[in-house]
């Protein structure tokens, strides 16, 4: 999907569009999530501080980020994908690998598949997207970044040395800045140079890694697209503007992302088996603590329990003012607990009733129209 | 304080008051091990002492050649680390200066850093905790029991407790003295574990707590190959264990004292089930073996194993299913089964967790229906309540 958060909202809102607009946090610490193509031209992307992005495009709006609706929108654009083959490899919340090797005698070639794709895609949301045809996973998700927005790139195996020999080395799968400095220290900036070196001198000098770096600069990738669409944890974290001295004020916080990612949990239908927190201080270092579950549960008042357990027999021994706190669960479980209970929990079917109707509730007015006291600013002691 | 001693003996006890040490806490002296030399009539003694706040253990080593008596607070993991490491030397000499101490072999000197022993914290005794000190009243029950047979009533409940969960009652076992009988449950919500035994003093008052398994887990390997009694106490919010080398009661060789869980247990008479029509016997290991192989084609998803009794052919069968992986089918030949027939699932592990610690090679099953609570029987004192898994 093209710059997907800020697309959608201005998709959502008339105002922002064909402006430059921020998906993103505003505070001190604020990171940019999505910049519009509008922002971008003025040398924004995601991942800066707020701060410089504001420096370089002072008129650009910042709008807060709904995931809800950007994880309702992208439910449908991975729907569309299931119309034409079942082999869908997701890579975040807009990105996907599309296997169509066995849909083309049904559905015609890929080209075509990937020109249906496009057209439904904005026919059913109002979005763009842009797409790579390629005979592998690498050379595809090249080819889907070449035109962007809203453009769609073929990368047939005979002009696959052409389109990879100019290219920056930086653009080759799994190299990171330190990786490509290290390249640049033996001389090699391009593709062209990786393929003309022999293998077995890039692995000596490079470790096996050498060797899959060499065989990528020759466009060759057999990693298979592996459809694993059942999300292996389901969590929530977030930054404060300001690193949280009060382990009251983290706990409420915790509950918040507590009941969010609950909400996620009974909205997938699935349960959880083990809950962590993370904790992250001033200075970097973070911490995760998990605790097991007894038995599977996706109800808020279960996953918190867990979560207020962890929190707190942390901070009761050990306590600093922390900077990121998050929860997620893990161990999902699409089904109920196949193993019944000895004791009967007399108060698990009001839990159950309390979440079905928040739910509810916020489904209609908003998230956060109804939620825990203690979540609360002003809050209650 | 300077003491020689035996090397294996001193790494025994280590061993042994490690397990109690605290990892993670803010107070470094509580990672550190307490030694207290003393010289008692021809011989010394040295005393190891640790806690982590919640339980304590003190164990006391003899035949030490004690030069000069005293005491010192050294981390208990780098004393732990010499003293295994040291494996060439018969014997160790440790000395104590200030809050250092020198651990000596025959080529080796090491320097420890330590903690003022004083600021190690107080560990009662067992006969102040039966008499009651420092402003504690006397213990409310105080009785003993062969180490061998409280050692298999543990053995066979401990295993059932819950880990970590966060109804801390059930993270622990009820122990409950009544006249003569004493009896221990466990309990993780999913099944149950009773045992019984019958002490030898009938009279006292009787009494119901809840020990944290970790302090059951290190009673275990304490009572490892003692003989005789352990003397018991229990105060209103602690239990202590005196386990004595040899015969004399009196005799504190190592004392393990544990806080006691707080919070109600869950009311676990209510679920031993009491009209359950299905009977069998079965031979234990002919079950364990059944169940065990039954048990290769499950996993994560589908943890059940079903068990389906036949009154016509007097057969049982065990079947499993895992997708997309197979299935597996075993028979057992039964002798005496009495009942209408009846299919029901379980979680295999609880059925062999249980198995395990049943000597007697006569086990009796009881059951109702497919969902309600499955009986397992050995005796007249081990009750083990297992609540059966649904299967598609």
């Amino acid at each position: 999907m093209d710059a997907f958060f800020t697309s959608v909202e201005q998709l959502d809102n008339l105002q922002l569009r064909g402006k430059p607009v921020f998906v993103g946090g505003t505070g001190p610490r604020g990171v940019v999530a999505a910049a519009s193509y509008e922002a971008r031209k003025f040398g924004c992307h995601s991942a800066m501080p707020s701060a410089v992005a504001k420096r370089l495009c002072p008129q650009a709006i910042f709008v807060r980020g709904r995931f809800d609706r950007y994880r309702e929108l992208s439910d449908r654009v991975f729907a569309i994908f299931d119309d034409f083959t079942p082999l869908v490899q997701p890579l975040s919340i807009d990105e996907a690998f599309l296997d169509v090797t066995g849909s083309q005698p049904l559905l015609g070639p890929a080209v075509e598949i990937a020109e249906r794709i496009r057209a439904r895609i904005l026919a059913e949301t109002g979005l763009t997207a842009s797409v790579g045809v390629a005979p592998n996973k690498f050379l595809a998700k090249l080819a889907s970044d070449m035109d962007k927005p809203d453009g769609l790139t073929i990368i047939t195996p005979d002009r696959v040395q052409e389109i990879l020999d100019p290219l920056p080395i930086g653009r080759m799968w799994g190299i990171g800045p330190a990786a490509e400095k290290r390249l640049h220290k033996l001389g090699l900036r391009t593709f062209a140079q990786l393929r003309e070196i022999d293998p077995i001198a890039l692995r000596s000098s490079l470790g096996s890694w050498g060797e899959r770096a060499s065989r990528l600069a020759r466009g060759e990738d057999d990693r298979p697209v592996v459809c694993d669409r059942e999300a292996k944890s389901v969590g929530h974290e977030t930054t404060f503007h300001a690193d949280l001295n009060d382990a009251d004020d983290v706990r409420a916080v915790l509950l918040q992302l507590t009941e969010d990612t609950a909400r996620r949990l009974r909205r997938k239908g699935r349960s959880a088996r083990s809950v962590t927190c993370k904790i992250r201080f001033g200075d970097y270092e973070t911490i995760t603590r998990s605790h097991t579950l007894d038995a599977p549960t996706n109800t808020t008042s279960g996953l918190w329990e867990a979560a207020r357990t962890i929190f707190d027999t942390w901070a009761a021994l050990s306590f600093r003012p922390v900077r990121l706190i998050g929860v997620s669960t893990s161990g999902l479980l699409d089904h109920a607990d196949p193993q019944l209970p000895l004791f009967g929990d007399p108060d698990a079917a009001r839990q159950t009733a309390i979440d079905t109707a928040s739910d509810a509730i916020n489904a209609r007015f908003g998230k956060g129209a109804v939620r825990r006291a203690r979540t609360l600013k002003d809050r209650p002691t | 304080m300077k003491v020689v001693c035996d090397r294996a003996s001193l790494l025994e006890a280590i061993n042994l008051v490690s397990g109690v040490v605290a990892t993670r806490t803010p107070r470094p002296q509580l990672t550190c091990v307490k030694l207290t030399a003393a010289k008692e009539g021809k011989g010394g003694t040295l005393t190891l002492t640790a806690t982590d706040a919640e339980i304590s253990l003190r164990l006391r080593v003899d035949n030490v050649d004690v030069e000069q008596p005293g005491e010192t607070l050294i981390p208990a993991d780098k004393l732990r680390q010499i003293i295994s490491a040291e494996d060439n030397e018969p014997t160790l000499t440790l000395e104590a200066s200030g809050d250092t101490v020198d651990i000596r072999g025959e080529d080796a000197h090491f320097k420890v850093y330590g903690h003022p022993p004083e600021e190690f914290p107080a560990v009662a005794e067992f006969k102040a905790a039966v008499s009651g000190s420092g402003g504690n009243p006397p213990a409310k029950a105080v009785f003993k029991h062969p180490a061998k047979s409280l050692s298999e009533v543990i053995a066979r409940t401990i295993f059932a407790t819950a880990r970590e969960n966060t109804r801390y009652a059930i993270n622990g076992v009820l122990l409950s003295r009544d006249g003569k009988k004493l009896e221990m449950v466990a309990t993780d919500g999913r099944r149950l574990a009773l045992c019984r035994a019958t002490l030898t003093e009938k009279d006292g008052p009787s009494v119901k707590c809840i020990i944290p398994t970790k302090a059951l887990t290190l009673l275990q390997r304490l009572l490892g190959s003692a003989q005789g009694d352990v003397d018991i106490a229990i105060t209103d919010n602690q239990i202590f264990f005196n386990i004595s080398q040899g015969e004399s009661g009196a005799d504190e060789s190592a004392v393990l004292a544990s806080n006691l869980v707080e919070g109600a247990f869950p009311p676990y008479e209510d679920v031993i089930p009491k009209d359950n029509d299905k009977m069998v016997h079965v031979d234990r290991d002919v079950l364990f073996s059944a169940v065990r192989r039954a048990a290769l084609l499950t996993n994560e998803e589908s943890r059940g194993v079903r068990l389906s009794f036949t009154g016509q052919d007097n057969r049982l069968d065990l079947s499993s299913r895992a997708p997309e992986m197979g299935e597996a089918n075993i028979q057992v030949d039964l002798t005496d089964y009495k009942g209408e027939d009846v299919s029901i699932g379980f979680n295999p592990g609880f059925i062999t967790d249980a198995l395990k610690v049943i000597s007697d090679p006569d086990v009796i099953i009881e059951l109702k229906k497919e969902n309600k609570p499955g009986l397992i029987r050995s005796g007249d004192d081990f009750v083990y309540v297992v609540m059966p898994v649904t299967l598609q």
